[in-house]
């Protein structure tokens, strides 16, 4: 019951906080950059937790497993219901080219260079086969830029322009390859106790993921195409993502991974999910928050070790999606003028990333699973203020600041 | 399509519960998967049951007694323990939207009757119910509670006899957008009597442990039984204030704010050893009768009232013991026959007095047939307290409790129809709707 009490009291919080968080702010720019959106709130989240006033302790921490898994298939849906094929051929086939191959490169870089870091620190990890779960999960977290972020730098500059369109896109979409590229990965690696990891067994396991959040999502449609009230769809859509958290949990797979699947085929079953997306979207910046909040409370501050992995993930991460922008920019023969500050530009972390390392965290829950978590939050802090600067930069360069 | 959809899903919650690989670790897992399912199920038996013109609750209790112990025991007494918090939690939002309900201009309309019925139904129910169930038992040869027991239990069985479920009231009349006077008389008796019930109950368990331990009656119990009925509308009030406050400076996220409100009067009340359902009866009533904006906030919160009543609902049927039915069904027959004749005696006459006409006298005691939360309370007390043959007492209430919340949805909702208070009935004749005209108001 007090975890149930507390979970709600931060949610509570959180729609207060999201409203004052997600206004346009008055305050002059450079100023608004040195408070990005929500580290108000994984500070409150650092306060409350343990390793300040202990409100939040680590038996409390635990009983969140729970309703963090639900909070990750809500990610997971709300995101997945944005693809349906139809709205995505608007786009051009060079805007997907971009952004799926800047989050593969950045992604295909970082693999190898968070392994030389474990090298560099080799009292950070423990064994390999914890070491390798972390660093795909860092290499995923990496990929994901942070879309809200920019459109608000975007709408804050009043820019408009080919330049500022294509980053709100490229930013909107490579959060899809990250979560794939998580999903994906993670399953090679076994789970302590629960099951096996492996060539084999890993592919046996995506095959059974996917295919279940397909067949979940077209179980859902069967009870959201009907002719519902606001009321009713709202009981059908907590009935849907209570049971996707439980799936999740039962087979010990990513609920946010999961979540997408199932948002992607519902999407894409019926035209009429707008509703759907409508009533859930209403809640995405809260929950936000309230993830901000708990990831603050989960957060282990261990002292400056931590500190420099998570600069140096930062520095690797800004250097790989420069490479990312320019080889994309370069495959499909775009004469783009600034492809590095264009991949600059994405190098801001937002709810998706937090949600990989938070979903990581909850589900392998060894120490090296809260050094990602730890790694995420700082470098989440440094992108947050470095990244409107970039983004400032880019649309200077390109002309399109109003 | 939405049976399929259920079918597939039930399916699949089996092949994981027998496959997953958590499962044996972990049952919060199985629980929220178990949960999720019984949203859903609840949701499609809710709207099957309407397909026929039952209450949607009905297919909802329906739902959780298949999906629970003793049917397909998806729902084990494991998960309804886990899930307790979530069921105390949709309890007290019904509760504060049964407060809500009480209309001070509407209950003054009708308020000598609702006096009336509730002063004669509670005297009829108790002596019908006590003196009819001590006779029988004896005349019938039935040895359940022993020589001594057997008085005492009556006295047990007319407290009970009173009590109603206001929750089951209240989600028939917003179910069907009932307004008018039998809608009205009906929540106002309920609620008065759920107060009434828990001193009675006071009274009674102070004097049945005083006969068994060869005492003197022992007032501690009754008094710190009244002591907590008056603190906990105390604290009603406290609550309701704050909420003024809340509506004076902040004014937005109603359901979210009355959500938090509410478990944390779930959680202060059993520290505090308050009955959290007064509590939140008292806050809804004075939000709604003594604030501005309070009559916006109760509607909101009835607007977000299906995921409430699923899952209020599905899991009080999930807790319904079917076995006890089994078992005592001729006794819990008998003892709902008796209740019924006491209740419909006492809604007679005092409907007769009130000066109300034939429907209500007649059939008005058809609002007054489902038992729940208390009752469930209840039956449980009396066998901690009374270990011999509590036992016994509290399977035959569960049983009873059983009938009663099977047959009472059905019963009100038919008789809400034939007074002709329901939207329906306004709808087809062209009466103007009170709720839709207050939702007019609220959306200009």
């Amino acid at each position: 019951m007090h975890s149930i009490l507390f979970i709600l009291l931060l949610v509570a919080i959180a729609y207060i906080g999201a409203d004052r968080a997600f206004r346009v702010r008055q305050l002059p720019f450079l100023l608004s950059c040195c408070l990005p959106y929500g580290i108000e709130f994984l500070l409150l989240g650092v306060l409350l937790g343990p390793q300040a006033l202990g409100w939040i302790d680590l038996e409390l921490l635990r009983q969140f497993g729970e309703p963090i898994a639900i909070v990750l298939a809500f990610v997971g849906m709300v995101f997945g219901l944005q693809f349906r094929l139809r709205t995505l051929k608007i786009l051009s086939k060079a805007t997907y080219r971009i952004a799926a191959s800047q989050a593969i490169i950045t992604f295909v870089l970082m693999v190898p260079a968070a392994l030389a870091v474990r090298l560099l620190f080799p009292d950070l990890f423990a064994a390999a086969g914890k070491t390798l779960p972390a660093v795909f999960a860092l290499a995923s977290v990496a990929c994901v830029s942070a879309p809200t972020a920019v459109t608000a730098v975007i709408r804050r500059l009043k820019a408009h322009g080919r330049t500022s369109h294509l980053l709100r896109t490229v930013t909107s979409l490579d959060a899809l390859v990250g979560i794939c590229l998580y999903g994906v990965t993670l399953p090679f690696f076994g789970l302590e106790g629960v099951r096996e990891g492996g060539f084999v067994p890993g592919i046996m396991w995506i095959v059974i993921v996917i295919g279940l959040g397909v067949a979940l999502g077209l179980l859902s449609h069967f009870f959201l195409s009907l002719k519902l009230t606001g009321d009713e769809r709202l009981a059908i859509a907590v009935g849907v993502l209570v049971f996707i958290s439980g799936v999740a949990a039962m087979l010990d797979v990513s609920p946010l991974f999961l979540g997408l699947i199932v948002g992607v085929t519902l999407t894409n079953a019926s035209p009429q999910q707008d509703k759907l997306y409508r009533l859930l979207v209403t809640a995405k910046k809260p929950l936000y928050v309230f993830m901000l909040m708990l990831s603050g409370s989960m957060w282990i501050i261990e002292g400056p070790v931590v500190i420099g992995a998570a600069i140096l993930f930062v520095l690797l991460r800004t250097l790989a999606k420069m490479v990312g922008a320019r080889l994309a920019f370069r495959s499909i023969r775009h004469r783009a003028q600034h492809p590095c500050s264009f991949g600059l530009a994405l190098t801001g972390q937002g709810g998706i990333g937090l949600a990989l390392a938070l979903d990581f965290a909850t589900r392998f829950g060894h120490a090296g699973a809260h050094l990602v978590l730890a790694i995420v939050l700082i470098a989440f802090v440094i992108n947050g203020i470095a990244n409107p600067i970039c983004v400032r930069r880019l649309l200077a360069f390109e002309g399109e600041v109003a | 399509m939405r049976f399929l959809g259920l079918f597939l899903l039930f399916v699949l919650m089996i092949a994981l519960q027998s496959g997953g690989v958590s499962a044996a670790i972990d049952p919060l897992p199985r629980a929220m998967l178990v949960f999720g399912f019984l949203l859903l199920a609840g949701f499609v038996a809710g709207s099957f049951a309407a397909r026929f013109g039952l209450p949607h609750i009905t297919g909802y209790l329906l739902a959780g007694i298949i999906c629970g112990p003793y049917v397909l025991g998806l729902v084990t007494h494991e998960t309804v323990l886990m899930l307790a918090p979530l069921d105390h939690l949709a309890l007290a939002l019904i509760a504060f939207t049964a407060g809500g309900e009480l209309r001070l201009a509407r209950l003054r309309a009708c308020g000598k009757t609702i006096v009336w019925i509730t002063l004669l139904q509670t005297i009829g129910a108790f002596v019908v119910g006590a003196a009819g169930m001590f006779l029988a038992l004896r005349w019938m040869q039935i040895d359940l509670f022993g020589g001594k027991g057997l008085l005492i239990a009556a006295i047990f069985f007319g407290v009970m006899a009173v009590a109603n479920s206001p929750a089951t009231v209240i989600a028939v009349i917003v179910e069907t957008r009932a307004h008018g006077r039998l809608s009205d008389i009906t929540i106002g008796v309920t609620v008065i009597k759920d107060v009434l019930v828990l001193l009675g109950f006071a009274l009674a368990i102070g004097l049945g442990t005083a006969w068994f331990s060869g005492a003197q009656v022992e007032e501690g119990i009754a008094v710190e039984v009244l002591i907590s009925v008056g603190a906990s509308f105390l604290v009603g009030a406290v609550v309701a204030a704050l909420v003024a406050v809340y509506l004076r400076f902040v004014r937005r996220e109603f359901v979210l704010f009355t959500v938090v409100l509410s478990l944390v009067i779930v959680t202060a009340s059993e520290q505090l050893h308050l009955h959290f359902l007064l509590v939140c009866l008292t806050a809804g009533f004075l939000v709604e009768n003594f604030t501005r904006l309070g009559p916006r906030m109760v509607a909101a919160i009835e607007r977000t009232s299906t995921t409430v009543y699923i899952v209020f609902f599905a899991l009080a049927g999930a807790a319904l013991n079917i076995a006890a039915l089994e078992r005592m069904w001729p006794v819990a027959v008998l003892f709902v026959v008796l209740r019924l004749s006491g209740t419909a005696l006492g809604t007679w006459a005092g409907a007769r007095i009130g000066g109300e006409g034939p429907l209500i006298r007649r059939w008005g005691f058809m609002g007054f047939i489902g038992q729940a939360g208390v009752s469930v309370g209840i039956a449980g007390a009396v066998a901690i307290a009374f270990p011999t043959w509590g036992v016994s007492f509290r399977t035959v209430m569960l049983a009873s409790i059983a009938i009663g919340q099977i047959i009472g949805p059905v019963a009100f909702k038919f008789i809400l129809g034939r007074a002709g208070e329901t939207a329906a009935h306004h709808i087809r004749e062209g009466i103007v709707n009170p709720w839709r005209e207050s939702l007019a108001r609220l959306r200009r």
